[in-house]
């Protein structure tokens, strides 16, 4: 605790950006002083957090405890590291990775079946309830998904953590929902969607690259947890590195080699009569967009199958579209004729949509419909039990809210769908494109900190010492000077601060004492 | 790599694009290692399995001569990690090899360590004696089963024990007033260089005649395995049609009649039957020296059949079928204890050349009157079905196609007794059922095929094996759950080229908004994967 005061001036001599900067890494968004930052970044955790960010030649200085400007840069030290970085330098031991690389496909195929999984997977976020569990996506949900794509649930839930990672998923309430970014970034197309992803992974840390990209990293870095650098989790699923090994594109952040390695795209489908929908070749953006919309992908790859269903084609009314807008996109774009089941579908829909309604009500939802024996067939339903629903006159009540009575009669084949409070079918993207996206606002604390730091006295750093010892319960050291001339040390626990006194508890002799401020010659904190 | 007809998925499926110039000769050489698993128009689905790709290697082809066929037809480069996977699959068969000494049977290899492994699993060490030179001796029955083990542990052996002729018996094809049709004697030829295996064609596209080119071939004793006693008559009738088989050639093996002779023909149930827990005919399988085992509508093949097969392995094994689609999920027993895949042929392929009849399918959504759409409403998740499959409100629609087609002959199909017999009751028609006794089926069916009989309402007893050639017409009222193969055997009732060259039609009546709608989505899955279209109506446009 000997340095905390001198980190906490030095903390004092930052900016406010570098101070935010600090306050981000280190999680500190709980302090509310430059004391109780400067205690933080001494705890162990942030300490061995800093240390091993040191390269290889740094680390041997700290672990011999040279002098090294490294040091002030971070925060490790002034000149001189400080003896508890020392210490634990000699202590810590390189991480394991948690888990190896999963073989792809080669980066062309592997960087196409990541842009194919994320657009994927942020229509499962309209079209399914993706509960939000710590692993990401529920096994149940990678299972499904991943079978669409062909993709092994840990291949798929890797892409998944990328996708939040890029701020394209975010979580909403309990599940996963497209954010606003998401969506943009459907409209892009496949070089730019790439550079999004890639510039939000790019934390790789300056290496020199002979062989293999995380030997060369933990050469230059042998203490960093390579679990936390996002470059190297997500290289080899955008192409970067092949088997652990750079490729050319890691020298082309633009993504301008996406055009020429990712097999060509594709501007046309079969469709036929049992109501699959072909693509002979990679979809473009746009045409994947589109599909997506009407249909349900059934298998994705460089080739694939997408289904129109009663509930596809719901989804695309909810949508905005109009079934003419649908039988026009699949007339123009299909190579085959649209065929007599695709058009029967559409028109039964067309009728259907609509009469099953969910509304919001202030205790729940209410299911509505002027068909009272479907309703009476969806109160009796077993599998819709857990909605509990009740009849309120003519309508369903259900204590649960709206969205949730939605996807499980969806999930049940019900053309249900979402009113809002004027009779207006609530289009499932339109309400995610209003979600939230929540952060601590880092650089207003760092100013509010360095701000308040401004106001406090100088000079009076017993006091805030004490005052920091007292409200942490930490015990302090003080040399006091007496009227003889002698001087003296004490250990104590401040018990209060009044009248240019300190009260505490004496460690060593057990008992009260009350000394004076005035003679408190010199201050650390045990 | 080329712009070629097919696409390569990292999921080991393989697209062939039918349109394609090349798409014929890709084909060709596709079929060597990997499974056709879906034929409709446009886009051909194929399997590359570790089964197909071992049968390859069986063939002679190696890794290179696979991943060649992939480069040279792929659109789009082939996966990597599907093109390590080829090789790493291929490298692993014929490791093990399972042979034939002076004493018995033997199993080596030239890697101890690939021995030592594989008799570290306790299963297979029971099936193996002592230990010989580079390898290990085999218990007598073991054969099949060890193969079986060995498959599931991913080192699958290379059977050159070779198979018992069995006792010879001379068979020859009589083809006056008709020829073999080419696919057919592909199917005979496929199968005797292969040893043992399955054949899939199209029902009506004539798998009995296969199995009478293949006997003819083998000319040894054999057992013919069938679904029911009326089946195993039809069977006989079309041996002493198409070969040189006499009458006292062929035996029946039956819960009526229990003959044996160099021709068996007996069927699955006689053989599963049970007495004091013991199978009672067990003893029919070594009855004679069969060098050949057929066993017709292999995907219905009961479990018992799959145990007694495992010990069945020095015998020449074929299968046949129309779909096989196992509901059980089987369908790797059938690889592994009859054999693989050795000929496929898709049904609209055989339908252009004209083996087999046009067939026209619709989907007739029939309304449920509100009193019916209560029940069915209230009712419990169990009875939904039940009650969305017997609804009454499919009668007047039956009317209605009887009247439309009152020239056909017309079989209305359904699963359940008592709507049968309503259907049969209300319009005065015969029905059939697993009730009727076999000389009473016998006689329907012969008066059906004379054209006596116009129309019969059929349980499920006639949904296979039953050739009614001239049927053209079939109303489906109901069927089981969503069971494909039933769909598409029911289909195959019709499939009989007819001497007019008529189009048949096969009508499916679903309750509409009913989980019955939804069954017969799933229903129609594999016959749509073949190339059938439905077409969806209302019962008012009937």
């Amino acid at each position: 605790m000997t340095d905390l005061l001198p980190l906490a001036k030095q903390l004092k001599e930052q900016d406010s950006a570098s101070l935010a900067r600090l306050i981000q890494e280190s999680s500190a968004t709980s302090v509310s002083s430059l004391l109780d930052l400067a205690k933080l970044l001494l705890s162990r955790r942030e300490l061995e957090r800093r240390i091993r960010l040191l390269t290889s030649s740094d680390l041997e200085m700290l672990r011999q405890g040279l002098e090294s400007k490294a040091w002030q840069a971070h925060y490790l030290g002034t000149d001189e590291p400080f003896a508890d970085a020392v210490e634990l330098a000699s202590q810590l031991q390189p991480f394991p990775l948690k888990q190896d690389l999963l073989p792809e496909h080669g980066p062309a195929l592997a960087t196409h079946e990541t842009l194919l999984a994320i657009t994927e997977l942020i229509f499962a976020c309209e079209r399914r309830l993706l509960t939000a569990v710590r692993s990401g996506l529920r096994m149940q949900d990678a299972k499904e998904i991943g079978a669409t794509l062909k993709m092994e649930p840990a291949r798929l839930q890797i892409r998944f953590q990328l996708a939040l990672e890029s701020g394209l998923i975010a979580v909403h309430a309990t599940r996963f929902a497209a954010t606003k970014k998401g969506l943009d970034w459907l409209e892009q197309d496949n070089q730019t969607r790439w550079r999004w992803l890639a510039e939000a992974i790019w934390d790789l840390p300056a290496v020199t690259v002979v062989g293999n990209l995380i030997e060369a990293v933990r050469t230059e870095f042998p203490l960093r947890d390579l679990n936390q650098i996002k470059f190297l989790k997500y290289a080899e699923i955008l192409g970067l590195t092949e088997r652990g090994e750079p490729t050319p594109q890691l020298m082309s952040k633009d993504g301008k080699w996406i055009t020429n390695q990712l097999p060509q795209p594709v501007e046309s489908f079969v469709l036929q009569a049992d109501l699959s929908v072909m693509t002979l070749g990679p979809l473009t953006p746009a045409m994947h967009k589109q599909l997506d919309m009407i249909a349900t992908a059934e298998d994705l790859g460089l080739a694939s199958v997408f289904r129109v269903s009663p509930q596809s084609i719901c989804h695309a009314l909810e949508s905005g579209l109009s079934i003419s807008d649908i039988t026009e996109f699949l007339e123009a774009n299909s190579k085959s004729k649209v065929p007599q089941p695709v058009t029967y579908l559409l028109s039964d829909v067309e009728q259907k949509f609509g009469k099953l309604k969910v509304q919001a009500s202030a205790q729940g939802s209410l299911v509505v419909s002027d068909d009272q024996i479907l309703l009476r067939q969806i109160l009796v339903q077993v599998s819709l039990r857990p909605l509990l629903f009740e009849v309120r006159g003519k309508s369903l009540f259900s204590r649960l809210d709206q969205e949730l009575v939605y996807f499980n009669l969806r999930t049940q084949g019900y053309l249900a769908v979402m009113v809002d409070e004027f009779d207006k079918v609530i289009a499932p993207r339109q309400e995610l494109e209003e979600l939230p996206v929540i952060g601590p606002d880092f650089l207003a604390l760092a100013e509010q900190m360095l701000a308040e730091e401004a106001r406090a006295p100088e000079g009076d750093d017993v006091v805030r010492q004490l005052q920091f010892a007292l409200k942490n319960k930490l015990k302090v050291g003080l040399r006091v000077g007496y009227p003889d001339g002698s001087e003296k040390e004490h250990l104590i626990e401040p018990l209060g601060i009044g009248g240019g006194r300190v009260r505490g508890r004496d460690a060593i002799k057990q008992a009260e004492v009350t000394l004076p401020l005035s003679r408190v010659i010199a201050i650390w904190l045990a | 790599m080329s712009l070629g007809p097919l696409i390569v998925q990292s999921d080991r499926t393989v697209l062939l694009e039918t349109d394609h110039v090349n798409s014929e000769i890709a084909r060709h050489e596709l079929a060597v290692f990997a499974e056709l698993e879906r034929a409709p128009e446009h886009v051909h689905t194929y399997r590359i399995t570790k089964l197909g790709l071992w049968n390859a290697r069986a063939a002679g082809h190696d890794a290179e001569f696979v991943l060649g066929v992939l480069n040279r037809w792929s659109k789009f480069p082939v996966p990597e990690g599907v093109a390590r996977e080829i090789a790493e699959t291929i490298s692993r068969f014929g490791r093990l090899a399972i042979g034939r000494d002076e004493i018995g049977l033997t199993l080596r290899s030239d890697s101890k360590a690939i021995l030592y492994e594989v008799a570290s699993s306790r299963k297979i060490a029971d099936l193996l004696e002592g230990e010989i030179e580079s390898g290990y001796r085999v218990r007598d029955w073991a054969r099949g089963q060890l193969k079986q083990e060995l498959l599931k542990l991913g080192w699958p052996a290379e059977d050159n024990a070779g198979y018992t002729p069995g006792t010879p018996h001379p068979i020859q094809l009589n083809e006056s007033g008709w020829n073999l049709r080419e696919y057919q004697a592909q199917a005979a030829e496929k199968f005797e260089l292969g040893g043992s295996g399955v054949v899939v064609l199209p029902c009506g596209a004539g798998k009995t005649i296969v199995g009478a080119a293949t006997m003819a071939k083998v000319q040894t004793n054999t057992l013919i395995l069938v679904t029911n006693t009326v089946s195993a008559r039809q069977w006989r009738s079309e041996l002493l049609l198409r070969t040189s088989l006499k009458e006292e050639d062929i035996a029946e093996y039956s819960g009526s009649s229990k003959e044996i002779a160099p021709i068996t023909i007996a069927t699955y149930q006689i053989l599963t039957t049970k007495r004091g827990g013991e199978f009672a005919h067990l003893e029919l399988l070594n009855a004679r020296d069969w060098g050949l085992i057929i066993y017709d509508e292999v995907h219905l093949l009961p479990a018992p059949i799959f145990k007694m097969t495992a010990d069945l392995q020095a015998r020449r094994r074929l299968g046949l079928t129309a779909t096989l689609v196992r509901e059980d999920g089987r369908e790797s027993d059938v690889f592994s204890l009859i054999g693989p895949k050795r000929f496929d042929a898709p049904w609209k392929e055989i339908e252009a050349q004209g083996y087999i009849a046009p067939a026209e399918c619709f989907e007739v959504r029939v309304d449920l009157p509100d009193a019916e759409r209560m029940e069915y409403a209230i009712g419990d998740q169990d009875s939904r079905f039940r009650i969305a499959a017997t609804a009454h409100a499919k009668l007047e629609i039956i009317k209605r196609l009887l009247k439309k087609h009152s020239g056909d002959q017309v079989l209305i199909i359904g699963q359940y007794l008592d709507q049968i017999e309503a259907v049969s009751s209300a319009l005065n028609l015969p029905k059939l059922t697993g009730e009727t006794s076999v000389a009473d089926r016998e006689e329907l069916f012969a008066k059906f095929r004379r054209g006596e009989l116009s129309t019969l309402v059929v349980s499920k007893v006639a949904n296979f094996s039953v050739d009614l050639p001239e049927a053209s017409v079939a109303i489906q009222i109901s069927g089981a759950f969503g069971s494909r193969q039933e769909e598409a055997q029911r289909l195959g009732r019709l499939l009989r080229p007819k001497a007019d060259g008529r189009t048949a039609s096969f009508y499916t009546l679903v309750a509409r908004d009913t989980v019955e709608q939804d069954f017969a989505q799933n229903r129609q899955r594999f016959l749509a994967e073949q190339g059938y279209s439905y077409e969806i109506l209302d019962a008012d446009q009937l």
